[in-house]
């Protein structure tokens, strides 16, 4: 059997990342379903609107920690259009 | 004439369905950030320091935003990666590099009872580099607003100076850039080549009881273009090349974060995951495990640990004399399989407002915050000809002032 191009593993790869991601996507309209269900009341959300039980209140720390990760590891990057030169590689 | 007159309607709609709520008063928050990232090893290190700062008014349901940051680089790099030498225990080709990255953003929110739109342009430019950035995003909650959606969209038009490509063809033969002179100027031996970038991001925020939140976040990113260094070449057996990667890649994270709150020690855990997958082979994993300790009144502490390990690229080889990889060819470390740990504090002191409800008689809120992170990486399939890489490990100091005034 003749081994694969490159563009045939990256149409195969492609491929596989669009199945699982609606897969994933699936998973997630039936977990939204069920967050209807979930009440917390208005008067016991005190914890919750602590700084440190809130996902936005580090927003400054996430962008600087998504800029270093971006340039020391493969993966980040892939969170805005920030941009940023190549060369401090 | 008719075009102003149908942007202000325009915004006159937007804000009559966006509640229409009067201005009151312009309410701004501030905050100054400088962060210094320091790695060193060897012959090889890297300063950068990035000072920023970041202002947005609240004109009640209108938010704008307004800030700048740089980035400013000086270190010693490897030119030319693989490069044979006299002394095979010896990196031959560091070079010096120094560079200044100046990015300047703007953003204007617009807030319902249940609903936030938001948009913003970033601009970045450098002696070597220009970068456009767009970006929108909207986020509504729902279910008594314990759950709240959120879906974006970014565009970024990017540009990097390299030698003109038509001089050198095939990759094979194409040299490095060896200085940015002349960069987006009028030198014939410089020209410009393009990245296109599109970011899809939705996430689902959850709060499931009064103490437990979750966050779900998906992100694609769709790049095209330029996506190499211009200035390192990798050895191949006869000649050193400018590296050389596709100019397609498709990337596709899933993260999830959560929040607890431990009331025995009034304080919150944090734990986070994220998967990445993309179409050039590279497959990672991050975990992160966090604490959060409220000190009295006016201190917060916060310590983190984060671990990384990452898969390499297709196309990536340790040696491509020995080893090629078909037509393309990398010097990057990052795009070998490698690991990383991250360990870290920050430490938060909110100065006390005095007895009129102000601090330094003018602003509602002020806060002094350090952080600090040291970083080890683990590269396990790449070396500098047979020497590992040296620059491995990496310290980054951060400092901020916060207010609201």
């Amino acid at each position: 059997m003749a081994s694969q191009s490159f563009s045939e593993r990256l149409a195969g790869r492609a491929a596989t990342i669009l199945v699982s991601g609606g897969l994933i996507t699936a998973l997630v309209v039936l977990a939204l379903g069920a967050a209807g269900c979930v009440t917390v009341r208005p008067e016991d959300k005190g914890l919750l609107a602590q700084p440190s039980m809130s996902f936005g209140s580090d927003g400054r720390t996430r962008a600087h920690d998504e800029h270093i990760f971006s340039n020391r590891e493969g993966s980040y990057g892939a969170g805005g259009v920030s941009g940023g030169g190549c060369g401090c590689n | 004439m008719q075009l102003r007159s149908t942007v202000l309607s325009t915004l006159c709609l937007l804000l009559a369905a966006f509640g229409g709520a009067p201005v009151a008063h312009a309410q701004s928050t501030g905050d100054v950030t400088a962060t210094v990232f320091y790695e060193n090893g060897g012959q090889l290190n890297m300063l950068v320091v990035n000072p920023g700062a970041d202002v947005t008014a609240d004109f009640g349901p209108v938010n704008v935003t307004a800030g700048y940051e740089a980035d400013i680089v000086s270190g010693a790099s490897v030119a030319v990666v693989d490069a044979p030498s006299a002394d095979v225990d010896v990196i031959s080709t560091a070079t010096q590099l120094d560079d200044i990255r100046h990015v300047a953003k703007g953003a204007l929110s617009i807030e319902a009872d249940f609903a936030t739109l938001t948009g913003g342009y970033s601009y970045g430019t450098e002696s070597d580099y220009r970068s456009h950035g767009l970006f929108l995003a909207a986020t509504s909650e729902m279910f008594e607003r314990n759950t709240t959606l959120g879906v974006s969209y970014a565009r970024g038009w990017d540009s990097v100076c390299n030698l003109p490509l038509e001089d050198n063809p095939e990759a094979v033969d194409r040299p490095r850039m060896p200085t940015s002179d002349g960069c987006f100027g009028d030198d014939p031996e410089r020209t410009e080549v393009e990245l296109q970038i599109q970011t899809f991001q939705g996430n689902w925020t959850q709060a499931w009881t009064s103490i437990f939140t979750t966050q779900l976040t998906f992100t694609a990113q769709i790049l095209n273009g330029y996506m190499s260094n211009p200035y390192r070449a990798v050895w191949l057996g006869r000649t050193a090349a400018q590296e050389h990667h596709p100019e397609n890649r498709a990337r596709y994270a899933l993260g999830a974060d959560s929040r607890l709150w431990i009331d025995a020690l009034q304080g919150t855990l944090s734990v986070a995951v994220r998967g990445y997958s993309d179409t050039w082979d590279i497959m990672s994993i991050t975990g992160e495990l966090g604490y959060h300790q409220q000190i009295g009144e006016n201190l917060s502490l916060k310590v983190r640990g984060r671990y990384y390990n990452q898969s390499s690229a297709l196309f990536f080889s340790d040696d491509y004399a020995l080893a090629p990889r078909g037509q393309y060819f990398t010097g990057d470390r990052e795009l070998s399989a490698m690991s990383s740990w991250v360990l870290g504090g920050r430490i938060e002191f909110d100065v006390p407002a005095s007895d009129d409800g102000y601090v330094m008689g003018f602003m509602e809120t002020f806060a002094l915050i350090a952080k600090s992170d040291l970083m080890l990486m683990d590269f396990r399939e790449f070396h500098y000809g047979r020497v590992q890489v040296p620059n491995d490990t990496a310290i980054t100091v951060t400092l901020s002032l916060e207010s609201e005034f």
